[in-house]
């Protein structure tokens, strides 16, 4: 080697990027198709926040009740048997798809679509139609309200994870629901990567990594390369259309049931949860043991051999250089699952980490990084389907091939084919078939203005930008004339953006503002902190306040106890300006006794701040 | 020429290539010459040191992914995020041999003209010999699809090794000689046909 690589500038003080902590925490949310969960980072460490109902996840099922009554998790799953028109699961194997995606997927649901409008399917709600977008949105408010609940503050800045082989419509509609949700989200992150997150935190091992993710409606494979705080994503594969829920309605048809209705998938997933323990299980009346469960269960997980294969391929690895096997969701806890598994990679899958909780905790890591508080890790991924446009003949021309790291940039020439053609149709299409018919339209764009030129003549050049989310955005130039056109590419995930901000305007202007959870935490904190103070500093002024103002601080801090549990959000604020006001001598007393030295050392850290 | 986020004048900045503004920190990138080698301050050659290399991309990657920056808001997101994609363009151009070949030919393809006489027609005859026995014989045919494959391969891996030994020996820091760079687009031409030829090949044995 005759010379080598340039110096790289010494970064002597790179500016400010620590999140203050006076801010409020951010928070790593899983919006899974059967569970939802929210985790944070403390003390290096992700947690998993209880849900309202003191469970660490959320059933991701919507019930709409009478009278616009809208029941979130356990309590919505309840109703599965009894409403199955108005409960609604497995919302997310419908975000951001077509009527067409759902005819080809074949899968059924016992609550009613509408899929007369090719781009958007929706669901029937008695009178209503509404879209998955809104319902997911309503998992994410519960899922918001948890985390103020747990946390005693209000949150707005969320990573929301998504399959890592969602489209670029599947990642908007997803972006759209936290928005609906009143979310601002930070940033899409892919589950199988957030998943090695969380196992690179928990294990502190180089290597080459499979994630091997089975959810309840979607499969995805991810191999990493991890060193050092670095993950490095090498390749991605994977089904949308595939998960636990597939495994349900398999076993509902073997036991002759009708796959759609709500009791049938009941019964199946209980026998399912059974098996994982036992060998054999009985279940209202219907029996299923564990060697039939796995003449089910093997076609269906056969499915995600190819995308395996596929995965190794394009990380260009053999699987005998694998160092780990991370299995990631619910279904994973079935032997046959780990079992396949173990054959498909030739070797023991790690079942070190929780396969429900890993990515909520991965994606608590990424809020932490993003935070600015984990200066180690850095997160690598790529994108999962190639993108390009149409050019003549139909044929899809790729601009950035799936598993491209991103953020990613590519810019090609392409010229008109017509003399004197003054205008040229972008068509931008994700996916891997040569023939765009057979990939999924993201949106279009006119570039107008091109001078008269004779054919071939005029340069067009196309820019693909692909961001840190794997959403992108498309701008073309015609280098002649320089005329310019950019669109940040929009695909028809099933809202607009316009109808997203106003059905987001509506709910904000009809929920009651006082009742509001993160209001209300906030004067519960507020409350305490005033409580605390008022009774560590009582005891030290006791024989400088006369009995008469003694006896009303106490009635006062007694008031203020009494409704702080309560939901009365004017009651716990009036009796907290009640009782600083009733301290206000008190608080005088003690700066004075600091400023005497009387008390130097001493707390008093609640009253100054307070004023 | 200022920088992008505190506007102080950086027209003394002497060396080229990625730099951080001495007053805020905010990086940037200094100079015309975009090409893979520039932006990953490599030396302009075929025979790359590939751990180097990884260590360049994963210490530029580290410094500005735009995950290091999200606490600074969108500006910075934006700016970071194209010059964490010009990193990683350039990474990948680099990181394989046949794309590392492209970028050093950038600019020069059009001195030479590709003769396509050069294309070896042998095979293609053989590649229609098997495909009209497919009809009458399956199991000749594919008999005869292997080998003509592992030949193929065969050749493909000795014109591989002629265009390294030739790569390596060029400097190409100097204009190149018409002969060498005509030796390696033909090659690099032949490559692509019995490429073409592999893959068809496959698809009839599946």
């Amino acid at each position: 080697m005759s010379s080598s690589f340039k110096e790289l500038p010494v970064i002597s003080a790179g500016p400010m990027t620590h999140r203050p902590s006076s801010q409020d925490p951010i928070i790593g949310i899983d919006l899974g198709t059967t569970n939802s969960l929210v985790a944070i980072v403390k003390n290096n460490t992700p947690i998993v926040l209880p849900s309202r109902e003191g469970r660490n996840l959320i059933p991701s099922i919507v019930h709409y009740g009478a009278d616009n009554n809208i029941e979130v998790g356990f309590s919505a799953k309840k109703r599965r048997s009894t409403d199955p028109k108005n409960t609604i699961y497995s919302a997310k194997r419908l975000l951001g798809r077509g009527a067409a995606d759902m005819l080809d997927s074949g899968i059924e649901f016992p609550y009613d679509l509408d899929l007369s409008s090719p781009q958007n399917v929706q669901i029937v709600i008695g009178e209503k139609k509404i879209t998955a977008i809104e319902v997911s949105a309503e998992i994410l408010r519960e899922i918001k309200l948890a985390a103020e609940t747990a946390l005693g503050r209000p949150v707005e800045d969320a990573v929301i994870t998504v399959p890592a082989y969602f489209n670029d419509s599947q990642r908007q509609a997803t972006r759209a629901a936290g928005r609906l949700a009143g979310l601002n989200v930070l940033r899409i992150l892919n589950e199988p990567t957030a998943a090695s997150l969380a196992y690179g935190l928990h294990e502190k091992k180089n290597g080459l990594v499979a994630v091997y993710d089975l959810g309840g409606g979607t499969f995805d494979v991810s191999i990493l390369k991890l060193r050092d705080g670095l993950f490095e994503v090498l390749s991605t594969a994977g089904d949308t259309q595939l998960g636990g829920d597939d495994i349900d309605i398999a076993i509902a048809r073997h036991l002759g049931l009708e796959a759609d209705s709500g009791k049938a998938l009941i019964i199946a997933e209980n026998l399912k949860i059974a098996l994982t323990t036992q060998k054999s299980a009985t279940f209202e009346g219907y029996a299923l043991s564990r060697e039939q469960l796995e003449t089910i269960v093997v076609p269906i997980l056969e499915k995600t051999r190819t995308a395996v294969e596929q995965s190794l391929i394009d990380a260009k690895i053999d699987r005998t250089e694998l160092t780990d096997v991370v299995l990631v969701g619910g279904p994973t806890r079935m032997p046959v699952v780990q079992q396949f598994a173990a054959q498909l990679f030739g070797r023991q899958p790690n079942c070190n980490l929780n396969p429900d909780e890993v990515v909520a905790l991965g994606a608590a890591v990424q809020a932490d990084i993003l935070a600015g508080n984990n200066r180690d890790f850095l997160l690598l991924d790529v994108v999962p389907l190639s993108l390009g446009i149409e050019t003549m003949g139909g044929t899809m021309n790729k601009l950035i091939p799936r598993n491209t790291r991103i953020p990613a940039m590519a810019k090609e020439q392409f010229t008109t084919y017509a003399e004197g053609q003054t205008k040229v149709a972008i068509n931008v299409y994700q996916g891997e078939r040569d023939l765009v018919t057979f990939n999924r339209k993201l949106g279009q764009f006119v570039l107008a203005g091109i001078p008269p030129l004779p054919a071939g003549l005029a340069r067009v050049e196309v820019t693909f930008l692909v961001d840190a989310d794997g959403i992108l955005s498309v701008s073309a130039k015609e280098l002649y004339s320089e005329v310019e056109q950019s669109i940040e590419v929009r695909p028809s995930y099933g809202l607009t953006d316009e109808q997203v901000e106003q059905m987001l305007a509506a709910y904000l202007d009809n929920k009651d503002e006082d009742l509001s959870v993160a209001k209300l935490v906030e004067a519960r904190n507020d409350a305490r902190t005033v409580l605390t103070a008022t009774e560590k500093a009582l005891p030290k002024v006791a024989d400088l306040l006369d009995k008469n103002e003694r006896i009303n601080i106490e009635t006062l801090t007694a008031n203020l106890r009494g409704v702080i549990e309560k939901e009365d959000l004017t009651a716990i604020k009036n009796a907290h300006k009640a009782l600083s006001d009733g301290t206000r001598h008190l608080a005088e007393l003690l700066i004075q006794a600091t400023l005497d030295k009387n008390f130097k050392n001493k707390n008093v850290d609640g009253f100054l701040k307070k004023g | 020429m200022h920088c992008w986020n505190c506007k102080t004048d950086l027209s003394h900045q002497s060396s080229l290539g990625f730099f951080a503004c001495p007053k805020c920190s905010a990086p940037d990138f200094i100079g015309t010459d975009r090409s893979p080698f520039a932006v990953l301050g490599a030396p302009r050659q075929y025979d790359l040191d590939l751990s180097e290399l990884e260590e360049r991309y994963l210490a530029l990657s580290k410094w500005l992914h735009p995950d290091r920056y999200a606490t600074l808001g969108n500006t910075w997101t934006k700016k970071c995020g194209e010059l964490s994609a010009l990193v990683n363009e350039s990474y990948e151009s680099l990181k394989n041999s046949e794309s590392r070949l492209d970028a050093l030919l950038v600019g020069s393809s059009d001195l030479a003209k590709t003769n396509s006489d050069a294309i070896p027609t042998r095979y293609a005859e053989r590649f229609f010999e098997m495909q009209e026995l497919r009809m009458e014989d399956a199991a000749a045919a594919r008999a005869l699809a292997l080998s003509l494959q592992s030949e193929i391969k065969q050749e493909d891996n000795a014109l591989l090794e002629q265009i390294d030994r030739i790569a390596r020996s060029l400097n190409w820091n100097k204009p190149l000689e018409k002969q060498s760079l005509l030796t390696l687009m033909e090659t690099r031409a032949k490559r692509a046909y019995l490429r073409s030829l592999i893959a068809n090949l496959q698809k009839v044995l599946l």
